[in-house]
């Protein structure tokens, strides 16, 4: 697990650093502060290309002819670079507890050239503990006039390696803030868990939301695969018809029980879901990351949401949750992180206004 | 618990108690000085979970720039400061080395231990030394000994004794110390009140 991370030239954050990093993290912040950005460096760790857009929400893609796509995607591609400043990389590095670190830079490079090594870096002859590339991956958009926008994506690591797979790369998870779940994709996590005969039970963790669930089977509807469950009618309907606060809950979980020994991105934690269910819903997530073993970034803006989050892992054998709330101070974004009795003497402080 | 109150300004002082609140009202209108906002952090042992829920407060890192701490020295001056010391550190605040010497950061942080940043004592013993001269306090001394006597034990807690007996000299006898701040019993141009003057004019 990550212990801290430092997020480089991306978006809004010319330097942002997250420290005390806990299994389950909460970001908050005023809006457009940079919570949903966050999220998104955090995902360059996946060494997944593109990064952008496919992650926006709302990042609808251009229509019409491929010129006034090419400015699309090229202005989308400077834009990720703070300030637009494409000369230097994009980079986020993680630092485990003991000092291993992780870092994945992502750069504009020359059209012809191979990736291009950071500054000081050789491919060999790197002594234990110092950076080394694992892998590199290169994106290239080319319009009929021969322009071209080519990125790459380069994930580093400290020697000897420990990275999850061979290529240096984490798996990673992303549940969006406010696009309708994917069916198909909720359906193929419940059966990675039944190919196991994983015994992760979803099922006790939905009837928080609606008690009236008794049975969940994913039944094939038109070639496509979708979690259906039974409330009792008389017929078992899809989750997608049972309410918003079932089918986010069933994604969210469903992606940390696929994601084991990864991470877990979640925007807006709280959509769809009513505040008296919070507590169950954090102590739901808390479980399961722990048991599979998942770090998870989770961003919001509600302070019932925050309040909850303390509730339930205050009722943990591990406190394992840290609130870090962004902040813009001087027009730099930084984070300031809360710890347990700061967040429970600032929520008994809450409630009494409210 | 007290809770913090909306922040409104970019200077804030924090403060121990009603009369406290009170008190640097008026002293903060007479020096002229309308850009500090006022908290009341209420007893010495909320001091640190106020201070937590303080810089909690979403606005508060973005908005303040300056906080001031003023609190009783009680029987000792460096162990009052150190509290504040350790209050501020576990609300993750820049911590000061001394007394009324600000630590830099965002806030800056500033801390003054009443009555003057080196003796024991508290606000009444600062508000006691401004009137020292004053006709009344011979008759307060004469009727805090004769009490004294007349018990065979030492005033519970002199400073204060000595204040209400002082303030029932006055023209409405019945007003605590920081009425009387407000009512202009307390004479702001007292050479015992410029350390602390200093203080709220560097916040």
């Amino acid at each position: 697990m990550f212990e801290s991370l430092e997020i480089r030239n991306f978006r809004c954050f010319e330097s942002l650093r997250i420290e005390r990093l806990e299994r389950v993290n909460l970001i908050d912040g005023m809006n457009n502060v940079g919570k949903t950005s966050a999220l998104e460096a955090i995902h360059l760790f996946s060494g997944k290309f593109p990064v952008y857009p496919g992650l926006r929400r709302g990042g609808e893609e251009a229509h019409g002819p491929l010129e006034r796509r090419f400015e699309y995607e090229r202005t989308m591609c400077a834009a990720l670079f703070h300030d637009f400043e494409e000369a230097s990389p994009i980079e986020i590095e993680g630092r485990l507890r003991d000092g291993h670190r992780f870092l994945a830079a992502l750069r504009m490079s020359s059209e012809d050239g191979n990736s291009i090594d950071l500054p000081g870096q050789q491919q060999s002859a790197v002594s234990e503990g110092e950076l080394k590339k694992r892998t590199g991956t290169r994106s290239r958009l080319e319009d009929p006039s021969g322009r071209r926008i080519s990125m790459v994506l380069e994930l580093w690591e400290t020697t000897p390696f420990r990275s999850p797979d061979a290529g240096g790369a984490f798996a990673v998870s992303y549940v969006g803030a406010r696009e309708k779940p994917s069916a198909v994709l909720d359906a193929e996590r419940l059966g990675m868990l039944e190919v196991v005969a994983e015994p992760y039970d979803l099922l006790v963790s939905l009837r928080v939301i609606d008690p009236r669930i008794t049975r969940i089977r994913t039944i094939t509807v038109g070639q496509i695969p979708v979690i259906h469950g039974d409330v009792g009618l008389g017929r078992m309907l899809p989750l997608t018809l049972l309410g918003e606060g079932l089918q986010r809950m069933a994604s969210l979980l469903l992606a940390i029980a696929t994601t084991a020994g990864g991470i877990v991105l979640i925007d807006e934690i709280e959509n769809g879901l009513h505040h008296s269910v919070l507590p169950k819903v954090w102590r739901a997530i808390a479980d399961a990351a722990k048991r599979f073993d998942v770090q998870v970034f989770a961003t919001t803006h509600s302070y019932e949401c925050i309040g909850a989050a303390h509730a339930a892992f205050e009722a943990q054998s591990d406190y394992d949750f840290r609130l870090h709330r962004l902040e813009s101070i001087k027009g730099e974004v930084k984070a300031i992180s809360y710890d347990r009795e700061t967040l429970g003497v600032a929520m008994d402080a809450y409630m009494e206004v409210r | 618990m007290l809770n913090p109150v909306e922040i409104t300004k970019r200077k804030q002082l924090v403060v121990e108690g009603r009369d406290a609140y009170f008190f640097f009202q008026a002293l903060l209108t007479h020096m002229g000085i309308d850009d500090a906002q006022i908290q009341d952090f209420g007893g010495i042992s909320e001091l640190g979970n106020f201070l937590r829920s303080f810089s909690f407060m979403p606005s508060f890192r973005r908005e303040v720039q300056s906080v001031g701490i003023a609190r009783d020295a009680e029987s000792h001056t460096p162990s009052a400061f150190q509290s504040v010391q350790t209050a501020l550190g576990k609300a993750g605040l820049p911590i000061p080395k001394s007394p009324n010497v600000a630590a830099q950061g965002d806030p800056r942080v500033s801390v003054f231990i009443l009555p003057d940043c080196s003796r024991p004592g508290m606000l009444e013993s600062l508000c006691l030394a401004s009137v020292e001269s004053d006709n009344a306090m011979e008759c307060v001394e004469q009727f805090c000994g004769c009490l004294e006597r007349m018990s065979g034990a030492a005033l519970g807690n002199p400073a204060k004794a000595r204040t209400h007996a002082f303030l029932a000299s006055r023209p409405k006898p019945d007003l605590l110390l920081g009425q009387a701040a407000q009512a202009g019993y307390w004479p702001w141009d007292s050479l015992v009140f410029e350390p602390l003057k200093r203080f709220l004019r560097d916040l």
